[in-house]
């Protein structure tokens, strides 16, 4: 084991697990849109612990939703996120909080020019 | 007899699989309690003087109509902060069991139902409430006027009390939905609330510092992180509990963290014990009068009734699920915290588990309601484990060798 | 606080069962006055009768029209409105009609399949459901307004209407399951509702009425009555537990379509077990329903899609969809989805299935009565030879809202054609016709035997020239070979064949 390696180690526990991601990257299910998206913080989400999504769309679409739910029990979360648009193609959806471990699925609903609204879905297993 | 005695030994030995990596992960999550977070709405929430000030408060029965209720009277300091009792009993009898108080002031929602979204607006409403102190806000200020003690520490938080002397001005019994307060002027209820707020405020300065303790699981917790023998420190039926709450039991599914609860609210239909259908709404209610509550994070009264905490209670929901849904209690100090759920009805752990277990009466909104909620069917030995480890997370244990 | 509000009202509550009559299918009731109801039955069925025991027919009321809804002045003028037809029917001072008016279209006198009709003695308000709005009018007909929002939110369905002796108006909506209530100068005073189980919330709020300060809701998929303070919109109270057996009376309601007060408390229309129940005022039941052994309960339709082996078949009271493969010696459930709300993908009333073989996939689209959108999903569904379930076979592709978005979808499927060309259809009477001329096979009693029917909705004929027959009523499909041979019944996890089971009649599902 490097002197590097040992020393990350050491460090990652007293940093609180909280590994850094490089983001997520789906596509609605009609393949219309690409979605990438990560904590605005980079961290890892943890259970019952606020997080934020950045998110960016390409196409650029009209709007977007972002939301989140465990499929398996068939709610959301406890909160309405704040979704709010950034820049003509990026998202920040405040307030996410996984309050549960489980499965979580994060859905970006994109609405088009025509009102047609297209479904994007991330799916996030928190231990 | 030499191989009467292997016999035995072998017979003795249990072999146990060792902790697999999620288990050890898992169980690393779950302790220790961190600090409580900041709470920006109250700025006395880590003052000493006014938690010095609210444990004054809180212990003192002089508030209370009948002058025999105190804070302390549902929430006992020998007893971790709860009283023992299926329901609550102040000046009248209520209708849910008093929770505990330990490490409190990491709740995002307190009452069973979430009604209040800030642990010093939730001090509040007992002391008001007709069933538990019965007070009125413009009696307990003027005590707080009147008595030195409590008035020197006052008013070295906050500053000058007003002066109530003048009973025509300041009524006895005012407080909102009475003829006496409404006769009063806008100017003055405004001035005893604030003091009011204050004294909520220094209750929570108070209630923050209750903190609960290193238990036995928590020193396990805490070698199994460090790579040191946990050899002792659980017993192995404890340890055969805790490998079942967190993954065939899926106790952690609710109860997960530090503090064993994910601070959300759920209907878990635990029978009522008239064995008719529930009228208690629950969160449900709970929401609606968190969203109306005079005290609420994003009122005049709170210190930050635009961050992310008032953000984020205003923009709370509840789905139909949530109507008799309770919010999920942490397991801290559960041997000390009977009797158990929202109406006390389970006065043990084992009866607690031997619901889950069976799920036996477990009343839903509508038969047609599918549930993530599953019977276990487990054997009583394994209910005996889980009970052993539930016992593993009392503080104040006495420390072992290890230590 | 909440618990104070909700238990200090003290108005007296009709909620004890007092009688149930078989009726054959209703629509809707109403008082007459303190000794008759009105009783508005489908195809001119439509009666007077006196309260309790068994109906004593005193006046029928049909000459070729199709009474949907019915109500009664202070001044005892009765109102009656006509479905089939669009018009309201006015019968000033007794029965005999004095005038009527309206007609089929979207102006400011027509209506579009209006369901519910409700009058203080000055005013009339109709729901017309169609043209998604409730109309107001004069006792001489001239119209007075509309309304086709509340509050900024659009009606979607508005089926029920009540009217407080003071202009009241009070509106049930079966796609946002919410009931509103406007002032008589047309100001919004409350609402009550959404989508959901608990007391409170509505599952198709199907019927209103409205006495002394109290309103009464026939929350028809809860299977409940619920009282409403006509003043704050806070619940009073609920009842009627549902039937735990198909057919279950005695109190308990299945599919309430209307409520009414009466003298002695009130009655309630449930067209699905083609009966009507009263109850008079006393303590609610509040007998909690026995737990069901866990696993969903399914109701089939009232719509249903077939592609290939593919079955898509609602299920109302969770606001989903099942996807079964018909295709095997029991049909097997593969996956469910849908949700209630209204975000993309929810649906709250299907009024057409849509498949289309793609490069994609194969999708199923839905179109919703509610708002005219149309959710299409893809269905990912496991190889043949490895079924299992799994929520995630099915993916939402798109939401595409309407350009003109119909509330009243295409009646239900009721023909269809075998492989060899012969004709099959489920009859006005509910029984199965296969064939015509003198080869024809008639079958189909009402009852929950194999080869009885309750309320069945619709029928398709498969790739193997089976018939299925959605038999709604029984919460079951039904399956038939081309000559009326009875091959398999399947409900909730179970199905029944020839071969393991002779009769249902003890067993229902």
């Amino acid at each position: 084991m490097s002197p590097r390696t040992m020393v990350l180690l050491a460090v990652l526990p007293l940093a609180g697990c909280q590994n850094p991601t490089r983001g997520f990257d789906t596509r609605t299910n009609d393949d219309v849109y690409a979605v990438h998206w990560n904590t605005a913080t980079g961290r890892e989400i943890l259970v019952d612990e606020y997080f934020t999504i950045h998110a960016s769309i390409d196409p650029e679409p009209r709007s977007v939703s972002i939301d989140a739910g465990m499929p398996e029990h068939r709610h959301g979360m406890l909160h309405e996120p704040s979704t709010r648009r950034l820049s003509h193609d990026t998202w920040l959806a405040s307030d996410m909080l996984f309050h549960m471990p489980g499965r979580w699925r994060v859905q970006f609903d994109i609405t088009d020019a025509d009102g047609t609204v297209h479904r994007a879905e991330s799916d996030i297993v928190l231990e | 007899m030499i191989a009467a005695a292997l016999s035995l030994c072998l017979l003795s030995t249990v072999v146990v699989a060792p902790l697999t990596d999620r288990e050890i992960r898992i169980i690393g999550s779950m302790s220790p309690v961190p600090p409580a977070p900041p709470d920006t709405s109250n700025r006395v929430a880590d003052n000493p003087a006014a938690a010095t000030l609210g444990a004054m408060v809180f212990n003192r029965s002089i508030f209370s109509s009948t002058g025999a209720v105190s804070c302390a009277t549902c929430h006992m300091p020998g007893r971790s902060f709860t009283d023992g009792r299926a329901v609550a009993q102040g000046v009248g009898i209520g209708t849910r069991n008093s929770p505990p108080l330990g490490s409190v002031a990491h709740q995002r929602w307190f009452f069973w139902d979430g009604r209040a979204d800030s642990l010093w607006s939730q001090s509040l409403v007992p002391m008001e409430s007709s069933i538990e102190m019965d007070g009125a806000r413009v009696d307990i200020v003027r005590t707080i006027t009147e008595e030195a003690e409590l008035r020197q520490q006052y008013e070295g938080v906050f500053g000058a009390l007003p002066d109530m002397t003048n009973e025509q001005r300041f009524p006895q019994r005012a407080k909102p939905g009475t003829a006496a307060w409404e006769a009063m002027s806008e100017a003055d209820r405004t001035t005893v609330t604030r003091a009011f707020v204050n004294i909520g405020k220094s209750i929570a300065a108070f209630e923050r510092t209750l903190t609960v303790g290193r238990s036995p699981f928590d020193r396990f917790a805490e070698a199994l992180k460090r790579g040191r023998s946990t050899d002792g420190l659980l017993s192995p039926e404890a340890i055969r509990g805790l490998r079942l709450f967190i993954g065939e039991a899926g106790c952690r599914n609710c109860h997960a963290g530090p503090l064993m609860t994910d601070r959300a609210f759920h209907n878990n239909g635990v029978p009522t014990a008239d064995g008719l259908f529930p009228t208690d709404p629950g969160r449900a209610g709970g929401l609606e009068l968190a969203r109306d509550g005079e005290f609420r994070l994003s009122s005049v009264w709170s210190d930050d009734p635009t961050g992310d905490a008032a953000r984020r209670a205003a923009n709370a929901t509840a789905g139909p699920e949530h109507w008799g849904a309770m919010r999920t209690p942490s397991l801290r100090n559960l041997p000390t915290t009977g009797p158990y759920m929202h109406d006390g009805r389970f006065e043990s752990l084992s009866q607690v588990l031997g619901f889950y277990n069976t799920l036996e009466g477990q009343i839903r909104i509508d038969h047609h309601q599918e549930t993530v909620l599953k019977p276990l069917h487990l054997p009583a030995e394994d209910l005996r484990a889980l009970e052993a480890f539930l016992r593993s997370l009392q503080d104040g244990a006495p420390r072992t060798d290890a230590d | 606080m909440f618990l104070e509000l909700l238990l200090s009202v003290t108005a007296p509550l009709p909620a004890h069962h007092a009688w149930t009559v078989d009726t054959g299918p209703t629509q809707a009731v109403a008082a007459l006055d303190d000794h008759h109801i009105i009783v508005c039955g489908t195809a001119g069925t439509s009666y007077i009768a006196n309260i309790g025991g068994i109906p004593h027919v005193t006046h029928g009321l049909h000459d070729g029209r199709v009474f949907v809804a019915a109500d009664v002045t202070p001044a005892g003028d009765l109102l009656l409105l006509d479905g089939e037809h669009h018009t309201v029917v006015v019968g000033v001072g007794g029965l005999l009609a004095s005038h009527d008016f309206g007609s089929q279209g979207n102006r400011l006198t027509q209506f579009n399949h209006p369901t519910d009709i409700a009058s203080n003695g000055h005013r009339i308000a109709v729901a017309d459901t169609g043209n998604r709005r409730v109309l107001l009018f004069d006792m001489a007909g001239a119209n007075m307004g509309l309304y086709d929002s509340v509050d900024g939110a659009p009606l979607a369905l508005p089926t029920s209407v009540a009217m407080s002796d003071d202009g009241t108006l009070f509106i049930g909506d079966e796609a946002t399951h919410k009931v509103y209530a406007l002032n008589a100068d047309g100001s919004h005073r409350w609402t009550i509702g959404g989508w959901g189980k608990a007391p409170g919330r509505f599952a198709e709020p199907s019927g209103l009425d409205e006495r002394d300060g109290e309103l009464l809701v026939a929350d028809r998929l809860n299977h409940r009555i619920q009282a409403i303070d006509a003043a704050t919109g806070k619940l009073i109270d609920w009842w009627g537990m549902h039937a735990l057996k198909l057919r279950e009376g005695n109190g308990r309601i299945h599919y309430p379509e209307d409520v009414a007060f009466t003298s002695e408390g009130c009655v309630v229309a449930e067209p699905f077990e083609r009966r009507i129940q009263g109850f008079t005022i006393g303590e609610p039941d509040r007998t909690a329903a026995p737990t069901q052994p866990t696993g969903s309960q399914s109701h089939f339709g009232p719509r249903m899609g077939l592609h290939g082996r593919t079955l898509v078949v609602f299920e109302p009271e969770i606001r989903a969809f099942h996807v079964f493969d018909i295709d095997r010696s029991t049909p097997m459930l593969l996956s469910t989805f849908g949700e209630p709300g209204d975000d993309p993908g929810c649906v709250q009333q299907p009024i057409g299935f849509a498949f289309e073989d793609t490069n994609e996939g194969l999708l199923v689209s839905v179109t919703d009565a509610a708002d005219g959108d149309t959710h299409t999903w893809r269905l990912d569904l496991p190889p043949v030879d490895r079924p299992r379930f799994d929520v995630d076979f099915v993916k939402l592709l798109r939401t595409t809202p309407a350009t003109h978005a119909a509330a009243i979808g295409p009646p239900f499927k009721r023909t269809s054609q075998l492989p060899d060309g012969r004709r099959v259809a489920l009859t006005q009477l509910d029984q199965l016709v296969i064939g015509e001329d003198e080869r024809r096979i008639v079958f189909g009693d009402l009852g929950t035997d194999h080869g009885q029917f309750w309320h069945p909705t619709e029928i398709v004929v498969d790739h193997n020239g089976r018939i299925l027959v959605l038999d709604h009523g029984n919460h079951r499909m039904q399956f038939f070979d081309g000559d009326g041979a009875w091959l398999m019944t399947f409900g909730t996890g179970r199905a029944y064949t020839p071969q393991n089971t002779p009769s249902m009649r003890e067993d229902a599902p």
